[in-house]
């Protein structure tokens, strides 16, 4: 049961924070390494405003406030690389600085010792019957899992939803329509990176975070989000869940220790034989 | 009297000559054939590790042991090479990233007796492998930082000619036109399969020799090697010093070499001297982006 719960909890968490990284990749076409970034300063910010005596809803709050003026900064920058035509290899290595600045000056301001958000979650009775359904582990995966329910239903019923999936779907017909594809994909960044905080934030409670929290947990998302289907906003949903699914398995089976080689072992099975991933759709901007 | 600079200094020029050939073999791989890889810190302790089992095991000397590490390297490139054959772009750093982290996790498995298929026993796990003997070459141990300085400066003085020689021979302009146009390259009768094997294997086989280079140097290798981090470095040395030439390769790894040794002279609290180099790296690598992509002497934008 413990390895199930915990198979669940990834799943649902990577899920999440693999549609936070398909919103800002469908609509660009680029891998913003940047998000990992986001994914390691959300937490620490929440750490600092309830070190501050706000409550756990205003720490939230306060940190997606910063998220969201980051996640400007990263559209702008972004932007700015679209204007002047550089190709995806440039965008990558810019996302992947910017990542290096958030991690650096994470380190610098908060210091490399972990840290732990505390007082975010009720205390379970360990008497009460199926107390196991009450920790952490399961809310912050069925809190994750509401999330996404709620982002799929804004994704399908929103006029920005509308916009980013037609954006996603032909950048070039959306232009010509006389859409601003400028503003839809700073949106789409911004949104994006408020999904990723949060999918941090659930993660961090419960566990010990530091620096080196982000890279791990991206690769994380990008391989549900390959295994899924890189081309479909449903993607990191089943993506989500094969890696719950190959966690338990790897667990149980072998050893931790294998987690991450097992994760990327799947990966490469799928870009060599299935690179379109589980819901594979064709680009239509790639050439066939 | 002495006119020979203090060990440090010879120390830190044999890093200088061990991350240049790092960054002019991914240079190889991202300025000439266009893939962007995130994998070199794979080849990098790849190198280290055969290195260090070989040197720990017999009494060879480095004159067959830097040729066996260069073959071992070259069959790890040639397996990030298969997903370049169907593979580009953004995909194709995820396929270096999973073989990266295949390798870190295989090297980084610690002891479990019974365990399934675990390196940890030959490897020693996360503590990785320390007291690598000296250096050997034709029966003279290396023991003085000097001697050790020079074979780094020759080896790497020898691999960079071979990589300037390969980029200019019909080769490396196959390698660029394979680049620029896969598909005129096909129709051409270039085979293009066999160019992608042999330009990962040259590449991986420079990474290794720079990585066992780097264990005669500090007789300590360990998993870290293998980590994102190394390759980030590698990337950020070549991205820097400019894509497509040799003299842009060195300039990227003294830059980065250099600068916590400026930050030293400056004062800054020891323990925060990293992360203000990379916190200033991060930075100049997005400004470079944006003002100049090609890198400060590239002669080619990442593709």
């Amino acid at each position: 049961m413990e390895y199930i719960l915990a198979g669940f909890r990834i799943g649902a968490l990577v899920a999440l924070f693999g549609l936070g990284f398909q919103l800002a990749y469908m609509p660009t076409r680029i891998f913003h390494i940047s998000l990992a970034g986001i994914f390691l300063i959300a937490p620490y910010l929440v750490w600092q405003a309830t070190v501050l005596n706000l409550s756990p809803f205003w720490a939230c709050a306060f940190a997606g406030l910063v998220v969201f003026i980051l996640a400007v900064g990263v559209g702008f920058q972004h932007e700015l690389l679209v204007k002047k035509g550089s190709g995806p290899g440039v965008h990558l290595v810019a996302s992947l600085g910017l990542f290096i600045i958030l991690q650096q000056a994470t380190a610098l301001l908060w210091g490399t010792e972990p840290h732990e958000l505390s007082g975010f979650w009720f205390d379970v009775d360990p008497e009460q019957p199926f107390n196991y359904l009450f920790q952490p582990r399961v809310g912050t995966g069925v809190l994750a899992l509401l999330l996404l329910s709620a982002i799929y239903l804004a994704l399908w019923r929103s006029r920005l939803g509308l916009l980013l999936r037609g954006l996603a779907s032909n950048p070039v017909q959306f232009e010509v329509a006389g859409m601003n594809s400028m503003k839809t994909r700073i949106s789409a960044i911004v949104l994006s990176s408020l999904i990723t905080g949060f999918a941090s934030i659930l993660w961090a409670i419960d566990l010990r975070f530091g620096p080196e929290l982000g890279m791990n947990e991206l690769l994380m998302a990008v391989v549900a989000v390959i295994v899924g289907g890189r081309l479909s906003f449903f993607g990191p949903l089943v993506g989500g869940v094969s890696i719950g699914i190959l966690h338990v398995v790897t667990i149980s089976q072998f050893s931790s220790q294998w987690n991450e080689a097992a994760m990327f072992f799947l990966l490469v099975s799928f870009l060599i034989f299935r690179p379109n991933g589980i819901l594979g759709q064709i680009d239509s901007e790639e050439p066939q | 009297m002495n006119y020979l600079p203090s060990d440090y200094y010879l120390l830190l020029w044999s890093y200088l000559m061990c991350y240049w050939l790092l960054a002019a073999s991914l240079n190889l791989v991202m300025g000439s054939a266009g893939y962007l890889s995130l994998a070199h810190g794979a080849f990098m302790a790849c190198g280290g590790y055969s290195y260090a089992l070989i040197m720990c095991n017999s009494n060879l000397g480095v004159e067959v042991v830097l040729p066996v590490t260069a073959l071992l390297g070259a069959g790890l490139g040639m397996a990030l090479a298969l997903p370049a054959l169907r593979l580009r772009g953004d995909v194709f750093v995820l396929a270096g990233l999973a073989l990266q982290t295949f390798f870190h996790a295989s090297i980084s498995n610690s002891y479990h007796p019974g365990g399934f298929f675990n390196l940890g026993n030959i490897a020693n796990g996360t503590l990785g492998i320390s007291d690598i003997p000296k250096p050997v070459i034709f029966g003279t141990v290396l023991n003085s930082q000097a001697s050790r300085a020079v074979l780094s400066t020759v080896v790497a003085i020898f691999c960079s000619s071979a990589l300037f020689w390969l980029r200019i021979s019909p080769w490396g302009r196959s390698l660029r036109a394979l680049r620029d146009d896969e598909e005129v390259s096909r129709s051409l009768g270039k085979r293009i399969p066999l160019i992608k094997l042999e330009v990962f294997a040259v590449s991986g086989s420079i990474a290794a020799i720079a990585g066992a280079l780097y264990a005669t140097q500090v007789g300590f290798v360990s998993p870290q090697l293998a980590s994102i981090e190394t390759s980030t470095l590698i990337l950020m040395m070549t991205c820097i010093g400019g894509l497509g030439t040799l003299r842009g390769s060195f300039v990227g790894a003294a830059l980065i070499l250099s600068f916590p040794e400026i930050f030293r002279l400056i004062g800054l609290r020891v323990h925060m001297v990293d992360n203000w180099r990379l916190l200033l790296f991060g930075i100049v690598l997005v400004v470079l982006m944006h003002v100049r992509p090609r890198g400060l002497l590239g002669s080619e934008e990442i593709s």
